[in-house]
This record gives C-alpha cells, structure tokens and sequence, in this order.
C-alpha cells in the first residue's frame, strides 16, 4: 500500500517564515500582495464549500489621514480548522499606516485560541511588510485597529487577507480558500483628471504651443498653427488631480484663454442668446469639492 | 546530378540533426544543488498546484509542499509515518536533481534558453504568473543568477569560481 504524504496547511504563523527545506514558506506568507504575489491558492484548494469571511470596519468610504479604524475579520465557528493573514500595503507592497492588535483585557471568547491564548500575532518582516497572522488553534475572528497614514499622497492602498480553510486530511487538496484584495482610497480621492501635462517639461512644451497657437492666429499662418496644434495634442496628457491640487488650477493665471477682456464680448452674447450663464471654461473647485 | 545528390543529402542531414543530445544532459554539481539550489526551487517553484504537481515535467518534491508516496512496508517497525515537515528525502533531492537537470536540456541555443531557466522569467510563456500578473523571477534576480550559475557550472559547493 502507498500512501501520499502532501503539504499541510501551515498551521503556524512561524513556518511561514521558517527555511523552505525545512517545510517553510522562505518568506513567503502568500496573502497575494504586491511584495508576495502568490496567494494560498498557490498549494490549497479543492474544497467543497466557500470559505466566507466577514470584513467590517474598513473605510469603504474613503479613509482619512491619521483616523484609526477597526477592521474585524470574523468567520463562522463551524469551521475547525482556519488561517487567517491579512496585510495592509501600498501600490509597492510595503506596509503602509500602523496596526496594533487589541489589549488582552479587551479580547472576546472567538478572539482567543481553544488553549485561551491570544490568536492574533503581529508579525514585521524585513521587507517593510507587517502582518497580522492567525494560525490554527481554534479561534474565529481577528480584530485590529489600523491608523491610516498622516498623508492622502499615499493614495489607494490595499487590504490583503488570505485564509484557508483546511478539511483536517493534513494535505493542501480538499482546503477551501479566501482570497480578498480591497482597495482603499483616501477621502477625495479623484480617479483621473485632466489637466495641461503630467510632467513639468511636457507643460512648458504644452505652453509653448499655445504661444504658437497664438502666434499663429495673429498672423493667419495656418501651417504654424498646425504644428502648434499637433504639439499642443502630443503635451497634453491626463493624470490623477487630487483635491488639493485644485487650488492652484483655481488661480487666475489658470485660465487658458489669452485675453479674457477681448472674449468679455462674445461670451455676452452667448449668454443673452442662450438665456444661461457660466461653463465657458473658467477655473474653480478650489475647496476641493466639485 | 552529384550536386544534387549532395544537396538531398545535406538536406536530409538538416532535416535529421536533433537538436538535443541525450549524451549532453548535464550534470551540474549535486552538492551544490542540495545546499543552495534545491530550497530556491522549493520555495518559488514547488508549490502544491505549481511545480509540486506530479503531473508536470519539473516537479520539486520536499517538506511542507508534496511529498513523495512512501510505502510503509518498507518502513521499520519502529519508524512512526513521516511527517509533512520532516526533511527531505534522499529520494526527493535526487528526484527533484533529476527533473531539473532534465529541465536544463536545450536545443542548442544556449544554456540561458533552456526551460528551467527562461520560464522563470518575464514574457517566456510561463504559466504560473502571480496574482500581479509577474513571473517569480528576472535576470537580475540573486535567486535566478544562483540557478544559472549552478547550471553552468561556474559556482562551485563552497561557492567560489569553478576551477
């Protein structure tokens, strides 16, 4: 008779860390983040239900810079057998903001392991990563408090969990997993605008070519204005303007018409004709709302 | 007619060469591949449903990732059944050795274009992308230059220049 002997769900948080010849991850925690890029799906899988987490506490809505929000990882307590990890990353999938996991006074029953310790472990990794681990031992929720960074620059960032289900065979077939990767952004955040050029160099080029442009409408040359138009096409570009930027877009040098005065007339007319005033172009949103 | 005869022959020779030798399987050095080869393709290659399937051509067997079947007849009466974290096998390393130096014939176009060295690496038709759509290495990866290096014979065990 031959039996199979395959890879058991690693049941403790250390052997993620633990050398690879000695039946360790290397390093790898497998969440799916940026700085590990396999999931748990890698080795498990196969199993016949859905491994279902519920997440509450994220700022679905958009995070603030500094608030302190509580994210609480709970799964049902028919499951025996469960690891829980979870990292919040930036785009390059080092850590991003502080975590801190709840004083032992303030843990709840599905909090602790069968053997009344503390479940959650804080784990920091060379590579600017810090995890929240929770190995099998029995437990079924994981809380934590996560302090959004003191800057919105940071932009969106991601919560990664990963957790396995394990059908107690002690092989990764027959495991269910979850793998989830929810973006966050910060208040305000704008997905994409458009503005003159996303580089300084291409904006002078951009204002070059209105120059041009200009230049060309004086003296009806309309080859020059075919170039200024073709340049003035290739420098412009869109990015992301976030809210505090749009002070500056706001300002009256801002405004892309030449000679406001000269237009004074015509947009007159317009609004008499049209019986409406304003969305000729002007600049605004300085407060940062719409 | 002795110019064609010559050209068919040419042709026919072309058309037979094989591009791989089975007398030039390497052999790249053993030891080395158990000290510092044989944890990095445990652990970015040997996952369960990556190169830990059986099924595949390059498979990596090892401890907290697949095992290779033991059958317990030929276990002492006293041994208890290994357990998923118990080291390697001799078995295993020299299976997985087998497999990745088999994984190291190429066609001719050099060594750097053999399969356990290109698929690693970004736009070579691998399979087991991460979750970001990334091969696990580069060329200027420490852990992809450490299995170059082994396979072409410029490291040696005690990590020096191969003399």
């Amino acid at each position: 008779m031959v039996f199979v002997l395959a890879a058991l769900a690693y049941s403790n948080p250390k052997l993620f860390d633990a050398p690879a010849h000695e039946g360790g991850g290397a390093g790898r925690y497998y969440t799916g983040s940026r700085g590990d890029g396999y999931g748990c799906d890698a080795c498990h899988g196969g199993g016949a239900k859905d491994f279902a987490l519920e997440v509450e506490g994220l700022p679905l809505g958009g995070w603030a810079a500094g608030a302190t929000y509580t994210l609480d990882i709970a799964w049902s307590p028919t499951i025996e057998h469960a690891s829980v990890l979870a990292e919040f990353t930036d785009g390059d999938g080092r850590a991003v903001g502080s975590l801190s996991l709840p004083p032992e006074d303030l843990l709840t029953p599905p909090e602790l392991c069968g053997s009344g310790n503390r479940a959650a472990k804080q784990v920091e990794l060379e590579d600017e990563r810090v995890l929240l681990t929770i190995g099998d031992c029995g437990a079924h929720r994981l809380r934590a408090q996560w302090q959004a960074p003191d800057e919105a620059s940071v932009g969106p960032i991601n919560l990664h969990i990963a957790a396995v289900a394990g059908d107690g065979s002690g092989d990764a077939s027959g495991d269910s997993v979850a793998l989830e990767n929810r973006e966050l952004r910060p208040l305000g955040y704008a997905e994409q605008g458009c503005q003159i050029a996303d580089t300084p160099e291409r904006g002078r080029w951009g204002l070059l070519a209105l120059g041009l442009l200009g230049l060309a409408g004086l003296r009806r040359r309309s080859t020059l204005a075919a170039v200024a138009v073709v340049a003035a096409l290739s420098a412009s570009a869109c990015v992301n303007v976030q809210p505090y930027e749009r002070g500056r877009l706001a300002q009256p040098d801002m405004e892309l018409e030449l000679d406001a005065d000269l237009m004074a007339g015509p947009h007159h007319a317009v609004e008499y004709r049209e019986g409406s005033a304003g969305a000729l172009g002007g600049a605004g949103g300085g407060c940062g709302c719409n | 007619m002795r110019a064609h005869v010559a050209a068919c022959a040419a042709a026919c020779l072309l058309l037979t060469a094989c591009a791989s030798d089975p007398s030039t399987l390497p052999a790249p050095d053993y030891e080395l591949f158990r000290s510092e080869v044989y944890p990095v393709l445990l652990r970015d290659c040997g996952m369960s449903n990556c190169h830990g399937d059986e099924e595949r051509f390059f498979v990596v067997w090892g401890p907290g990732r697949t095992r290779l079947p033991v059958d317990p007849s030929e276990l002492d009466e006293e041994d208890a059944a290994p357990s998923p974290f118990d080291p390697p096998t001799e078995e295993e390393m020299w299976l997985s050795y087998q497999r990745a130096r088999a994984a190291l014939v190429h066609g001719g176009e050099g060594l750097e274009e053999a399969p356990l060295l290109v698929k690693p690496l970004e736009g070579r038709g691998h399979g087991g992308k991460d979750r970001w759509d990334r091969n696990p290495w580069s060329r200027e990866d420490a852990r992809w230059q450490l299995v170059r290096g082994w396979a072409a014979g410029e490291i040696t065990f005690d990590g020096g220049p191969q003399p």
